[in-house]
């Protein structure tokens, strides 16, 4: 029997193989085709202190090998996760990341506050991707400073670990996730979605409703294992590592570049079983190339 | 939670039935057996750059044969590479999805008239709701709005609808066949003076508006059936969504089919 084990932030996954959010909701609907138990951690869906209405529609751009989106991060509010998904989570043996966002730094702080009494999680990941709106809209996660600062306000709010989710929209990766290091970040996970566009020749009218979104899926594999390379060299955190992961091929690609667990979006999308299909095809490839454990491989590009 | 199968169907048949319409048969009996007419199938293309499952309604079951039909129009690459799976390849499906048409909210008591009012290729998702009511003994007027006469699926709808409505109308915009203008035109005409207990509606936005606008008008309760483009197909991106009561909401959960009164057709 391989060990499929990692230890992420001093604590435990079952497996590397994480969701991405916004990608599996709260693994509710999942449920019914992917043995939850199995992954090592669900990340749901972000959540924000206030009800967020959303973007208008058209929100989703097929392109070539992968999809914009623009849904404007739309939820309920942290009190309904906590009232309606969080007891569904807890029947299941797996841990739970909560994806945090806001539009200023008090948004992030009242959001990581509304989960202190809540039982049932084990990580916040925080989305500095969102425009801040205190700093003329420009995104949390595309300046070293701001990073550093979130990262230790939130630090100081939560009770559990917090993974800074780090934007592929800025011109050096490293900078950010050195500020998110300093501000005492516990791990990071990366790559969030590249802004991207796509127009209707036809209407003459950009196809989403928000003109630009963020392009995922196997087209941006390339940039995040790019990036996932760099920032492992350059921090001491461990990192899921995120961008277009379909197989289990693109899975190891992401270890051997230095990620410690990896997390599957789009492909949800395209197979509802892709989890599970690359956790298995993970197994099938440490028994044959007789790996015992992930550590062996991880990081072993120079 | 709504039962859902993620099955490998078996293509039965699927070809051409006008110049850019197909029709295919799949032996899938786990969601012949519990699909509801509105409700729709996520279909899996398998093909590299095309990620995206397509939605498409269902457009008639039979649980003892174990299959259902969908009748498609080839709008892009995706419909394209659907229009080209060959008899008797398995093809990846996820249904049946959806609310449906909602056909507990029509009396029980009594016997119930409704008008089914479609334009084109929204008209498909109404075969099944139409089968669906004449079992139950429901009254049916059918009222399909297309561009022109030369238009294989109206023959082929007609015919299908034939031994189950009470009437069959047609309107097309150059007046090539029966009345001349659009659906809502000859439902407000030929309509006129009928007080339906129910207006099940599907097509194009615009159409809806218009449905949703004269059922209003004549104090009519009315079910529209709304299309949106789709990612998960079962609730999690929200992606595909439209507004209720000042709400986003998503299509492929809380919809496919809304109130009139509630859903705005303009986005």
């Amino acid at each position: 029997m391989v060990d499929l084990s990692v230890n992420f932030a001093g604590v435990e996954l079952k497996s590397p193989i994480v969701t991405a959010s916004g990608t599996f909701g709260s693994g509710k609907e999942y449920s019914q085709f992917v043995d939850l138990n199995r992954l090592g951690a669900i990340t749901v869906k972000g959540v924000s202190h206030e009800p967020w209405a959303g973007n208008p529609p058209p929100r989703i751009a097929e392109t070539h090998g992968g999809m914009l989106n623009a849904i404007g991060l739309q939820n309920p509010s942290a009190r309904e996760f906590i009232a309606n998904d969080l007891p569904f989570l807890k029947q299941f043996d797996t841990k739970v990341i909560v994806n945090l966002c806001g539009r200023t730094i008090e948004d992030y702080i009242a959001v990581a506050k509304d989960f202190d009494e809540a039982e049932g999680i084990d990580f916040f990941e925080l989305n500095i991707s969102c425009p801040n709106i205190k700093a003329g809209g420009m995104a949390m996660g595309t300046d070293p400073k701001m990073a550093e600062e979130v990262t230790r306000v939130v630090k100081q709010h939560a009770k559990v670990p917090v993974i800074v989710k780090l934007s592929p929209n800025v011109t050096d990766i490293v900078s950010i996730a050195k500020g998110a290091e300093a501000g005492g970040a516990d791990g990071l996970c990366l790559i969030n979605t590249l802004l991207g566009m796509r127009i209707d020749i036809r209407n003459k009218q950009p196809i989403l409703g928000n003109k630009i979104g963020g392009l995922s899926g196997p087209a941006i594999k390339p940039v995040a294992v790019r990036m996932v390379y760099q920032v492992a060299k350059a921090t001491n955190l461990p990192i899921i590592g995120t961008g277009g992961v379909s197989t289990w091929e693109d899975a190891i690609e992401f270890i051997m570049a230095g990620a410690t667990a990896v997390s599957v979006g789009t492909a949800n999308f395209a197979n509802p079983r892709a989890t599970i299909e690359i956790l298995d095809g993970i197994i099938s490839y440490m028994q044959d190339n007789k790996i015992q454990n992930l550590n062996q491989i991880r990081g072993i590009i120079e | 939670m709504k039962e859902m199968h993620l099955i490998d169907a078996k293509i039965i048949r699927n070809e051409k039935i006008d110049h850019d319409i197909f029709a295919m048969e799949l032996h899938a009996p786990e969601i012949a057996k519990t699909a509801r007419a509105g409700q729709f199938i996520m279909v899996y293309l398998d093909k590299g750059e095309l990620l995206l499952p397509r939605p498409i309604s269902i457009y008639d079951t039979d649980c003892d044969a174990g299959t259902m039909k969908i009748i498609y129009q080839v709008v892009g690459k995706g419909t394209a590479v659907l229009s080209k799976l060959p008899f008797a390849q398995d093809v990846k499906i996820l249904g049946a999805l959806g609310n449906g048409f909602d056909i507990e909210a029509l009396a029980s008591d009594k016997p119930s008239h409704v008008a089914i009012v479609g334009g084109g290729i929204g008209i498909p998702p109404l075969y099944l709701l139409a089968k669906t009511l004449a079992a139950r003994g429901v009254k049916i007027d059918v009222y399909m709005g297309f561009r022109n006469a030369a238009s294989i699926l109206m023959d082929i709808l007609v015919n299908d609808l034939l031994p189950i409505a009470n009437k069959n109308s047609i309107a097309t915009e150059d007046g090539s066949a029966g009345y001349h203008g659009y659906v809502t035109g000859v439902l407000e005409s030929q309509g006129a003076g009928i007080q339906y207990d129910e207006i099940f509606s599907c097509g194009p936005k615009l159409m809806l508006q218009a449905v949703a606008n004269l059922a209003k008008r004549v104090n009519t309760p009315c079910q529209l059936c709304m299309e949106e483009r789709m990612a998960c197909g079962i609730g999690t991106c929200v992606g595909c969504v439209v507004k209720v009561g000042g709400n986003y909401v998503r299509v492929c959960t809380e919809g496919p089919v809304f109130r009139g009164d509630e859903v705005m057709c303009d986005g």
